[in-house]
């Protein structure tokens, strides 16, 4: 164990168990020695750590040994057929509860960055656009994409950081759990998606219940854009990393966002990526590349690892 | 755990992924008792435990081909047994201790006497961590007989470092008042 060695500490409490275990790195093991040589308290702190470190191992030398034949059962379940499992696995109501219970177990293992960052951006977006007060039907419609495109990105964005090794800490042992990858991957997507789904329903209520408009109408600026790039982001974070994906995402909605409305103040010649918000080609695009990140891609390594 | 022994573990992990039995044999061989008795923390049912172990084992089977070496063998074949113990025993509605209630023990009025630890006897205090909880039960034998590192305890139980600290002091403190009950009744 490596750590700085506090300097306005009286005790060295925090550090007895490693040291204990020997853990520590030598100039930490020297300033606890050096400490305890002083510390009446510390010292019986230590006393009462090996005291417990005794009984622990004392309690793990007790333990019986499992059976001698707990290994031919072990390859008794490998090499049985996966059938029995399978049919199970069709029961409706079992089906049904098993998809709940990975459901849910879901929530407490996204990041919570996800939840946190998600509500605030969509928040400022909010914010932001009432701070703009737009008085004329041009400043309303500009305002609304605005927020839109907040919507779009923070959701997106969310769906980068849903599944991998390099964003998820405990990545190998949930692919060591026999629940099929795939499903666990579909389960946070639907929980981001829905998130964000309920969090754009609520600035959009907001906006509309300040400037007046139909609510459906402002969905529609958002909805199936969201959809179709946090299929995308998923889709990119998982082949190429999630950093990469969230840049995608951005340079989509800037070249969706910045030729149409700020051509005035950008002198360059920017492409413009006209995508329709209400085109059945994105929610077609959406499902394409979610069936893409299901079905292809947890059998296939990262290009970084090649 | 020596660096040679964890660099052993790894390549056994790398010839199960290549489908090698023997493999599987050998690594069960070294952490059988250290599984089974982290399991037997988890639940008191001998059989069940047993059960467990088999279900970790093929688990292992089926994913060590996905082991990158994050952390080291045994914290991982722990963290996979931690988890099929936690699913099989939600499935089979077996009571969990409720650990939120265990984090937040408020501090006794009256400390025991931080000495009490140190001169009990070993049996006495043996006799005392069986009575702790799961969940205190099962941060000491991490810490102290696993002698895994804070920041692998944490990965294991899914758990912040800082809550690995509080528990600890927690389970110490649970320990100290067992002592301290059982002089109270002698006196």
């Amino acid at each position: 164990m490596t750590a700085q060695i506090p300097e306005d500490r009286e005790h060295v409490a925090d550090f007895l168990p490693a040291y204990l275990n020997q853990q520590l790195d030598e100039g930490l093991t020297r300033w606890v020695r050096e400490h305890l040589t002083s510390c009446e308290t510390c010292r019986l702190e230590l006393a009462g750590w090996e005291a417990i470190k005794g009984a622990a191992n004392q309690v793990f030398a007790l333990t019986p040994e499992p059976s001698t034949h707990l290994m031919q059962q072990v390859w008794e379940k490998i090499d049985a057929p996966a059938e029995t499992q399978v049919n199970r696995l069709w029961f409706p109501f079992h089906t049904l509860r098993q998809l709940w219970l990975v459901f849910r177990s879901q929530i407490p293992l996204l990041h919570k960055s996800i939840w946190v960052v998600s509500g605030a951006v969509c928040f400022l977006g909010l914010v932001l656009t009432l701070l703009m007060e737009p008085q004329t039907l041009a400043q309303k419609h500009f305002a609304g994409n605005l927020l839109s495109l907040f919507i779009v990105v923070v959701g997106a964005s969310g769906s980068a950081f849903i599944y991998g090794s390099s964003i998820d800490p405990g990545f190998e042992l949930t692919i060591a759990t026999p629940t099929p990858i795939r499903l666990v991957m579909l389960c946070r997507m639907a929980l981001v998606l829905g998130y964000n789904f309920l969090l754009g329903l609520l600035v959009s209520a907001a906006f509309a219940g300040v400037y007046g408009g139909s609510l459906w109408g402002f969905m529609q600026l958002w909805l199936e854009p969201l959809f179709f790039l946090s299929s995308l982001c998923l889709a990119i974070s998982l082949f190429i990393g999630s950093t990469f994906a969230l840049l995608c995402t951005a340079v989509i909605e800037a070249l969706q966002f910045i030729p149409d409305r700020l051509s005035h103040l950008v002198s360059l010649p920017l492409p413009a990526l006209g995508l329709n918000p209400t085109s059945p080609a994105l929610v077609i695009g959406a499902l394409l590349l979610i069936a893409f990140a299901v079905i292809f891609v947890p059998r296939q390594p990262r290009p970084a690892t090649l | 755990m020596t660096t040679r022994t964890s660099a052993d573990d790894a390549w056994l992990v790398k010839q199960i992924a290549c489908g090698n039995r023997q493999a599987l044999s050998e690594l069960y061989t070294r952490h059988q008792h250290s599984l089974f008795s982290y399991l037997l923390q988890l639940t008191p049912d001998y059989g069940l435990a047993e059960e467990l172990l088999q279900d970790t084992l093929v688990a292992v089977w089926k994913s060590a081909r996905n082991f990158e070496g994050r952390s080291t063998v045994l914290t991982w074949l722990i963290g996979i047994a931690r988890r099929q113990a936690h699913n099989t025993l939600r499935q089979r509605k077996i009571p969990l201790t409720d650990i939120s209630e265990l984090e937040h023990l408020p501090a006794p009025e009256l400390e025991p006497e931080e000495r009490i630890l140190a001169n009990a006897v070993r049996d006495e205090l043996t006799r005392a961590f069986h009575q702790l909880a799961p969940v205190h039960r099962e941060v000491l034998l991490l810490i102290f007989v696993q002698e895994l590192s804070y920041q692998e305890a944490a990965d294991v139980l899914e758990i912040p470092v800082g809550t690995v600290k509080s528990r600890l002091s927690n389970a110490r403190r649970a320990l100290r008042a067992l002592l301290d009950a059982k002089e109270d009744t002698r006196k």
